[in-house]
Order: structure tokens, then sequence, then C-alpha cells
């Protein structure tokens, strides 16, 4: 049976969950400890969170913040942002990571891949890359999507295959926060790829989302969720002050005619064999 | 109960820590040999490669969990913790385990489906058949199954059999970390490990 994880990524800037869209305008949704405990609950198979102002900042990757997320969860959490050397991503895993996601880093400095398997191991590595098509093909970006990298993405995951055997984590920039469908035509780039492994990310709103996702690719372990989730809690607590101004969100939505619900109850139902739990 | 968590340079033991401390054991997250030594339960957690996992420690240390083991001292070792109780690894072939039990942690065979070998898989139990269940592994490697060992669970990975844990005398392993599997990984807690 094929496992699929379908796992809740969490942008965060200091203590507060964010998103933007097209990785582009944080926009503060609430405290992430809310959001995370609320998704530790539901039976999800694991969390992602990422600081995405350390990498671009070069300020100190969230440790604090990891460590009290550690404490309260029960299910794995892997956790990326400004992880620029061993002794950082060691650091993020005694703070009680799981699991540790670089991208900018590695590209940048050959040894530090081979350093990290070497020491933490291939599986609990998982290399992010985000991409969008420029002048006709996928491109690689660094630094929360920022940068610009040298090489595209067939060049930096043929570097990958030759050098590292876990998942990696692809993030479409186009489709990342729109909650509008997913980047298909990087789906089928991707399930070409058999001998990798990868988790995707961007824009999945809708069962048919998943449904193409297992459809059209049989190398892809984990669907990652973020918008979608993010504004239907923040939908169920309206009334609740702690969060954003509801006003904020509902503009967003008349934006996207935000329609479905969404909760992983109801993919496993739709879905039983996408998940083993 | 008196817990000590050995702390390593690298790994994951927040989660293990707070499980121990919320059930309200008395639990020193430490690499001190004389709480090694004196503790009721030793856990060796472990989020690394075997390489990155044994050269942290030093050969005081090693003695003293040897020590541990010839004095029938309970030991628990979780995921690399698990896989640094046996021999040797082919993860890393140069580098000695603990070798308090007999056994070679081997690379999990090839076939359709895909490594890493992470998320949640069923996990049978020859004997305590109560906690049957899917739990949270992170592995590439794992340990066979094992005629020295009698008392385990076993999980398929392209249709090859491995250890999801076990329990030998004063040694228990578990390959998947339960301090990671939700409420199923708490059960299995209560009722393997602290039992």
């Amino acid at each position: 049976m094929r496992n699929i994880r379908i796992i809740p990524k969490l942008e965060v800037k200091n203590d507060n969950l964010v998103k933007g869209i097209n990785h582009e305008g944080l926009r503060i949704l609430g405290p992430a400890s809310e959001f995370i405990k609320k998704y530790s609950k539901e039976d999800f198979d694991e969390i992602i969170i990422i600081d995405c102002v350390s990498s671009l900042f070069g300020t100190p990757s969230a440790f604090k913040l990891i460590d009290n997320i550690a404490k309260r969860l029960r299910i794995p959490m892997a956790y990326g942002g400004g992880l620029k050397s061993l002794k950082n991503s060691t650091m993020a895993l005694n703070q009680g990571a799981d699991r540790i996601i670089v991208n900018s880093s590695i590209f940048k400095n050959n040894n530090l891949l081979k350093d990290l398997i070497n020491k933490i191991g291939t599986a609990n590595i998982i290399v992010s890359i985000y991409t969008k098509v420029l002048d006709g093909e996928y491109r690689c970006f660094t630094e929360s999507s920022r940068n610009l990298a040298k090489n595209n993405l067939n060049q930096r995951l043929n570097y990958l295959q030759k050098n590292f055997d876990g998942e990696i984590l692809i993030n479409s920039i186009e489709f990342d926060g729109k909650c509008n469908g997913i980047d298909l035509n990087l789906i089928k780039i991707l399930s070409k790829r058999k001998k990798q492994t990868f988790l995707y990310s961007g824009g999945v709103t809708s069962e048919k989302d998943l449904k193409d996702i297992v459809n059209l690719s049989d190398n892809i372990s984990g669907i990652v969720i973020a918008s979608s989730l993010h504004y239907q809690f923040l939908k169920e607590n309206k009334n609740n002050r702690k969060y954003l101004d509801f006003r904020a969100i509902e503009s967003i939505e008349n934006n996207m005619s935000f329609t479905r619900k969404f909760t992983p109850k109801r993919i496993l139902k739709k879905f039983p064999k996408i998940s083993t739990r | 109960m008196n817990i000590v968590i050995l702390r390593s340079q690298v790994g994951n033991f927040k989660s293990i820590y707070t499980f121990f401390d919320e059930q309200k054991f008395k639990v020193d997250l430490t690499n001190d040999i004389k709480k090694i030594s004196s503790c009721d339960l030793l856990v060796i957690p472990g989020a690394a490669s075997f390489s990155g996992f044994m050269d942290s420690f030093n050969q005081n240390i090693i003695d003293s969990i040897r020590e541990r083991n010839n004095k029938k001292k309970l030991i628990f070792g979780i995921c690399a913790g698990f896989q640094v109780l046996f021999d040797q690894s082919e993860e890393s072939p140069k580098v000695k385990g603990l070798s308090l039990i007999k056994g070679k942690i081997v690379k999990l065979k090839d076939g359709k489906e895909r490594k890493p070998h992470l998320g949640w898989y069923e996990t049978i139990f020859n004997k305590e058949k109560s906690l049957n269940n899917s739990y949270y592994y992170v592995n590439n490697y794992g340990l066979e199954h094992n005629s020295n060992i009698n008392n385990f669970s076993y999980y398929y990975f392209n249709n090859k059999k491995y250890i999801g844990a076990f329990k030998k005398e004063n040694i228990i392993g578990s390959q998947f970390h339960p301090e990671k599997s939700s409420t199923t990984g708490l059960k299995f807690l209560k009722k393997f490990v602290l039992s």
C-alpha cells in the first residue's frame, strides 16, 4: 500500500504564524502555538515549521519556538530556516526538531550536505527547493524564494540524485498561498524522476488536488498543506480575538473564492488508502 | 522510578523527556556517568546516523553502559539508540556499536517501496498483541529478524521482515519513535517499557 503523509506547513515569524501569497506579503495569522496544538490533535502525520525570516535576514533560527513546540508535540516535527551549518542543524535537533530542512546553505557549501548525512543521517534531512517557471523553465530560488539561483530545477535535482537519497520538499512559488489548485506540470516533471522521493507543497486545497497528486505520481511521499488549513482554522475561530481581525481574512477569502471545508478526517474518509493511520 | 535520558551531541531528546516528565517520573537528561550507572532505566534516544551517534560518546560513557548491562539493569534504545545496541551497521562500517546484543544493522532492502522508510507503518507484536498498531518510523537501516530475540514486533519493508521493537532480558529497543507515535506510542511506552 502506498503510504502518503499529509503534512501541515507552518511558516513562522517570531512566535506568530504567517502566510503570504507566492511567498510574498507575509500576513500574521495568529500565535503559531494555537495552530500547532490544533494540528497535532487532528491526527496529521507530521508537521513542518519554516522560520521564513531567519534565512532571509540571517537572524538566529527560532530555537526557542522549537523548544516550546517540541514539549507539546506528539507527532514528528521538521524544522527549517536559517540552518546554515552542521552546528546549527544539530542544535535544532537538540531543541526538539525531529528532522531538519535545508535549502540555500547546502547549495552554497558543498561539504555541508555530506557532513549532515554523516552526522544526522539521510532520513532525518529534508532538502527544500523553491521553484517557479521563468523564461520557459523551472528555476530555483533561495532565501525563502527571494533570490534566483544559478542552477535550474533539473540541475539541482541531478545534483541531489548523486549526493542525497532522502526526501526533497518541492515548493511551487507560483501556486503558493492561492488555495487554487496545484502545479500539475511540476508534478508531472517530478513523477518522471523515479529514483527520487518528494514532498509537494503549493496550492493544495481540494480533494481533487490530493487525488491528482496520487494519480499522477508514485514518488510523492508527502502532501504539504498550509493556507487551506490555516484559513479553515481561522474560519472556525471567527470570534476569537486571539487571532487576526477576521475582516482581513474575509477579504482574502473573497479574492480566492475559498469555500471548501478541509479537514483531515474528511481526507481520510475519502481516501482510505492515502494514509496508513 | 529514576530515569536517565542519555544526552548525546546529536538527536532530539526533548519529546521523550517530556513524556517521562509528564508521567511524573524523576527524569534526568544527562551524560553524567554516576547517574548513568545508578538510574533504574537508561534511555538512549536518537535521531542521528550510527556513526554520528557513537562518535558523541566517550569511552567512559560506553563502559558505564556496558557495566549497566552486566548488572542487568534496564536499558531502552530508540531508533539510532536501538541500532547502537548491536555490534555494527552497514551505515558506518568502520564504527563499532555497543555490542550489548549480537547482530548487525543492515541497509533496508530496495524495491517498490521508497526509501527513506519514513512515516506510519503497521507493526505486529508476536506476544503483546494489544500493541499492534501503526508507529512512526524514520530509518534507512534496520535489523532483520534475529534468532537471539524472542519477544519482539516486526514491520515489513519491500516484503522483508524487520524488527520494530524487542525486549531481551534487561534490554528494550524500538526502531520506531514511540514518543512521536501519538497515543499509540504512549501506550507502547507504558505497557512495553515501563511495566
